[in-house]
């Protein structure tokens, strides 16, 4: 996004009153700067080695949220989840928008019986229980954040496709695409160059959104023990490690979830803003 | 409509086998040979071979695939590796209570939902209106395992009103069911609320209002029959995420379900385990939707089966 757009969307969020969506885009920059900054401020080994004569420590001066039962600072491991949890959601959703909104339009702008195929194939596909799907891809994978990220990755192509079929389908029949394609304009420079910069606002609001379901679906296979194994500082995971703790020390599990749930609701909230932004007549929907 | 549901039956032949194939072909890939995973760690080279002999892997994979098959038609789908008790058994315990869980869970969405969907569309832009778009945000944000253990540190730990973990009575079934159902109160209100909103501009509504009908009979009964179409058709799309969701509220409650039951398999790497259960979800999904369809021509009677 060039940045005079960007600086749009925060004056639209402050003429329209948006501040629920104007701190959420904060607490995201937040959660960013937190995972480019992790190893500066926690190293790998003081966030991952067991050091059992620490543990446990109420937040304090030394470490700020604690310790866990492991002794290491619940401030570095939440962190350094941050970057872990943004670089899996990151990878995922790229990759799947990759695939995705490349089937999706080649379905989209074909339109033959091999996209119905395929498109029915994806509808079955969506049926089907997503975080089956993720289990199954985990299963074969192994467990490592790779294997996160590709099962985040192919469980949400098929909705990828069913999602940016239609719009090119509607654009392939539109005056100026016709008219490229009498002066001669191949098939792949119409697609690139004619029919997906038009969807290319869809994809950024689709992106966010998705960004908030990888995380959320992401954290949920760690919390299952299907993300990458300890003691990788994962969210989700150290909710599960964390579970017998629940009544005496709950501030152990909740530091990981506040800072979870956070950050889905705030890629939730900016996506919805940005929605309204880019395409003002939804609002109403 | 017998007609139309039994050539419905039909259909989930063919899409039942494409989901084992892809399971089927899923399984093989795994890392690590499952005879010697199922032989166990001190097995020696003989023991290995005659459990691959015994199990068919030496086969070629199309074969392994036909037995495989062949042996679901007769009801079959092998045995644990871990037990040695058919998977049938297994999933014939576990099933009931994912049944349970899940069907616990969408009815309290709806039952909580719908009635503030209606109230929300008889007062738009209201405060419960409102509160209404707020608490969906969250709905979709919360992950289901960190509901579920904060609903039990208050209910269970320090109100110590209900049991944290296992299947019983009913009291056993509120926290596992609100986790899986909260999330989708808001779903359901909101769409309740948007389409009722709709139907309540209608011609007919009004004639209704005009002849006299008490109002709460024009929404109950006019209102939200025609409103209730839309409702079915969200219902049956988000029932898969449903049913994923119950696979991790499974495990947050020690739920003993389906879901729980193919993660243990997974672990072990129990194939024949994730292959009938993995089955099993596929079609109970593609039964629910079926049965949904069906639901359209109760509701509406245009809808026809041709």
């Amino acid at each position: 996004m060039p940045k005079k757009r960007r600086l749009g969307f925060v004056s639209f969020l402050i003429s329209n009153r948006r501040w629920f969506a104007l701190g959420s885009l904060v607490i995201i920059l937040v959660m960013v700067a937190a995972a480019l900054c992790a190893p500066l401020l926690f190293g790998w080994d003081s966030v991952t080695k067991i050091n059992l004569a620490s543990s446990l420590v109420s937040p304090g001066v030394e470490h700020f949220l604690g310790t866990d039962q492991m002794g290491r600072d619940l401030l570095g491991r939440v962190l350094w989840g941050a970057r872990i949890t943004l670089t899996v959601a990151v990878a995922s959703v790229g990759i799947a928008m990759l695939v995705g909104v490349s089937i999706g339009a080649a379905c989209g702008y074909y339109n033959g019986a091999i996209a119905s195929v395929v498109m029915r194939i994806m509808d079955s596909m969506i049926a089907f229980p997503r975080t089956l799907v993720a289990i199954l891809v985990i299963t074969v994978a192994g467990n490592s954040i790779l294997s996160l990220t590709l099962a985040i990755a192919i469980s949400s192509i098929p909705i990828y496709v069913r999602f940016f079929a239609g719009p090119v389908m509607a654009l392939r029949n539109r005056e100026f695409v016709l008219a490229s394609k009498s002066i001669g304009v191949g098939d792949l420079r119409l697609l690139l160059v004619h029919i997906l910069p038009n969807i290319g606002s869809l994809v950024i609001i689709q992106a966010t959104v998705s960004l908030a379901e990888a995380i959320l679906i992401g954290s949920g296979l760690s919390f299952l023990g299907l993300g990458p194994p300890p003691p990788t500082p994962e969210w989700g995971s150290m909710i599960a490690e964390s579970r017998p703790l629940l009544t005496t020390h709950p501030y152990v599990l909740i530091a990981p979830g506040c800072a979870l749930v956070l950050t889905i609701l705030s890629f939730n909230i900016v996506g919805d803003a940005l929605r309204d932004f880019i395409d003002p007549k939804s609002r109403n929907a | 409509m017998l007609n139309y549901t039994l050539r419905r039956l039909l259909l989930l032949l063919p899409m039942l086998l494409g989901v084992s194939i892809v399971v089927f072909l899923v399984m093989h890939f795994i890392p690590g040979d499952p005879a010697q995973l199922a032989a166990g760690p001190d097995a020696t080279e003989e023991d290995v071979a005659q459990i691959r002999q015994n199990y068919g892997l030496d086969q070629p994979l199309i074969n392994q695939y036909v037995v495989y098959v062949k042996k679901i038609a007769h009801g079959d789908l092998g045995e644990s590796f871990q037990t040695f008790t058919p998977v049938t058994q297994g999933i014939a315990r576990t099933l009931p209570a994912t049944i349970e869980l899940t069907a616990a869970g969408m009815l309290l969405a709806v039952i909580i939902g719908v009635p503030l969907g209606i109230v929300a569309a008889l007062r738009p832009r209201g405060f419960l209106d409102s509160a209404l778009t707020t608490i969906a945000v969250f709905g979709i944000s919360m992950p289901g395992f960190f509901l579920g253990l904060i609903l039990m540190l208050i209910f269970s730990a320090n109100l110590g009103w209900l049991p944290p973990t296992g299947r019983g009575g009913l009291s056993h079934l509120i926290l596992p069911a609100l986790t899986l159902g909260l999330p989708y109160v808001a779903t359901f209100s909101r769409l309740a609320r948007s389409t009722l909103m709709d139907v309540l501009k209608e011609d007919y509504i009004r004639t209704a209002y005009a002849k006299g009908v008490p109002g709460y009979k024009v929404v109950l009964k006019h209102a939200l029959s025609n409103a209730a179409i839309p409702l079915v058709t969200v219902f049956g799309m988000d029932f898969g995420r449903l049913l994923g969701g119950a696979v991790i509220v499974e495990t947050v409650f020690a739920w003993p379900g389906m879901g729980r039951f193919l993660i243990d398999a997974i672990m072990a790497r129990d194939i024949y385990v994730v292959q009938g259960t993995v089955l099993v979800f596929a079609a109970v999904v593609v039964i629910v939707n079926l049965m949904v369809d069906l639901v359209y021509g109760i509701l509406d009677p245009r809808v026809t089966y041709n």
